[in-house]
């Protein structure tokens, strides 16, 4: 699916009397369809992001453990050290996210008064609240927000996320979690466009999610806002794959830099992204990778640690 | 005159936005082509009446560009050959002589746009911002859907062209001057049928700066 459809139709909101308007949804979802058919990679120092932005990234996501090393290390997992996030961002000139538990709206306000320009509030990290996600509308910094079906787009959507991504399962290097929450979601919109306008209400019911947001979907035929593909993406054919199933982009965690050659496999999976419909391209970057992460079959992973199960 | 089909490089970034936008001039427009690569570029050059460099991360395109020496080439040729071509935000970007504010060793460009463009001139996301455009050029098509004349201008991590290099450069689009006096920030220029934009007329409702471009492309292959 492309992004054809009037996402982009929404209201200036650029005030009459000629003065700026700052940290508009417009502001915050145009940021994401810049990102599009992107690649946006973990990075845990400003030596790799410089990596990463050489290899051609659209945006790095700084932190200060990859999912893969959280996952080995456990513990409570926290919103980085900020010196270590402006250290990163003086490195690079493409944007920087960073990442804030569930719920912990502090951690947010920490981001934004240092400037990063995305929060991830990320089921990676360890939740600080079991029942409520971060009112995003109260926020001038942007939000993306993991989901494993469209009701759990939709809440995030309707908290004030201006950006989604599949949750995946991060730091596995398996890329099974990451196909099944896009075609769940791809299942549930193409669901949406066959009912009519009554049915919407108790689908949007039945969901949890808010129903303007539902007749939205029916209306685009796909999110109202950008969604990238994340959560165990590890090769080039990988990420083709999630585009290939209608995603917008791809998010690479520990799939760059847990491998042997991370130059080079991060500007392979960018020019995977780009070419994600030409074989021909995909098997030519394919080539000579070296070692990719190792991988972990979610069976393996005990129920406590599934980190897609966070978030409500 | 036939209607125009319309190259828009689809490398990375908003350009289904730019697709969608140009699908809306149907009396104008018969169709528009991604192009991605050396190969698609070859194919289409010589159907095509104009091109838009969507915007995006410059620095991914330009490495992507790399890669495909074919594609980059040819826009090269394209411009040089003074073909209607029109980049927004990245794609303005691409085009200058001159960037300002490069990643770490500076970045490939197309070049062939003689202005000096700096890059995230503004800042980070959180100084980003929407801000109603007086553009001359765009009035004759008349108001837009919420009745303005203006252009909702939607600047997104936006460059500004810091400087024209000579008087076959046009200014198409200033901000607003300040209280003291001092002129705004230049934020679209024309050079023959090279329009080079720092804002996001895409993301916005308003198809007219699209007819501008669309209008260029007309004229330049009557």
């Amino acid at each position: 699916m492309s992004f054809q459809t009037p996402a982009n139709l929404v209201a200036p909101a650029a005030t009459a009397n000629g003065a700026a308007a700052k940290s508009t949804f417009v502001l915050k979802a145009g940021l994401a369809q810049n990102l599009k058919g992107g690649v946006i990679m973990d990075v845990i120092n400003a030596e790799q992001a410089r990596i990463a932005e050489e290899a051609g990234a659209c945006a790095v996501m700084a932190l200060e453990r990859v999912p893969a090393d959280i996952r080995k290390n456990g513990g409570v997992a926290r919103m980085s050290d900020p010196q270590m996030i402006k250290e990163i961002q003086a490195a690079v000139t493409i944007p920087v996210m960073a990442k804030v538990r569930i719920g912990h709206f502090v951690e947010a306000q920490i981001l934004e008064a240092i400037g990063v320009d995305y929060i991830d509030e990320s089921e990676v990290l360890t939740p600080a609240d079991d029942m409520h996600h971060i009112d995003k509308t109260k926020f001038g910094v942007p939000y993306v927000c993991g989901c494993k079906n469209l009701g759990e787009a939709l809440r995030r959507i309707g908290e004030g996320a201006s950006m989604i991504r599949t949750k995946g399962e991060a730091g596995t290097g398996n890329v099974v979690e990451a196909v099944r929450h896009a075609r769940t979601l791809m299942s549930e919109i193409r669901h949406v466009q066959s009912m009519d306008e009554q049915e919407l209400y108790a689908f949007a019911k039945e969901i949890r999610a808010p129903h303007h947001l539902v007749v939205e979907v029916k209306r685009l035929g796909r999110l109202p806002v950008v969604n990238f593909a994340a959560g165990g993406v590890a090769t080039p054919a990988d990420a083709a794959l999630m585009m290939q199933l209608g995603m917008d982009g791809v998010f690479v965690g520990s799939g760059i830099f847990k491998s042997g050659d991370p130059a080079k496999r991060a500007r392979a999976i960018v020019q995977a992204v780009t070419n994600y419909n030409n074989p021909k391209v995909l098997a030519e970057v394919s080539e000579n990778l070296g070692e990719a992460m190792v991988g972990i079959n979610i069976s393996d992973i005990p129920d406590s640690e599934i980190y897609s199960k966070r978030g409500w | 005159m036939a209607k125009l089909t319309i190259g828009v490089v689809a490398l990375q970034g908003a350009f289904s936005e730019h697709i969608f936008m140009l699908q809306r001039l149907p009396d104008l427009v018969q169709g528009t082509v991604e192009i991605r690569s050396s190969e698609d570029f070859d194919r289409v050059k010589d159907s095509i009446h104009g091109i838009v460099l969507p915007g995006g991360e410059s620095t991914t395109m330009a490495i992507i560009l790399e890669r495909e020496a074919g594609l980059r080439n040819g826009l090269k040729q394209w411009v040089q050959d003074g073909k209607p071509i029109w980049g927004t935000c990245a794609g303005l970007i691409m085009l200058a002589d001159t960037i300002t504010s490069t990643k770490k060793g500076g970045q490939t460009q197309i070049g062939g746009l003689r202005v000096t463009v700096q890059r995230n001139a503004f800042g980070r996301q959180s100084d980003s911002f929407e801000v109603p455009l007086s553009i001359p050029a765009i009035e004759s098509y008349g108001a837009n859907l919420e009745g303005s004349l203006a252009l909702p201008g939607v600047f997104i991590r936006a460059p500004v062209i810091e400087s024209v290099h000579d008087e076959g450069v046009v200014v198409v689009a200033r901000l607003q001057g300040r209280e003291d006096g001092k002129e705004g920030e230049i934020v679209a220029v024309k050079q023959g049928n090279v329009l080079g934009s720092s804002f996001h007329p895409e993301l916005t409702s308003d198809v007219r700066f699209h007819r501008y471009f669309v209008d260029i492309c007309r004229d330049a292959n009557k």
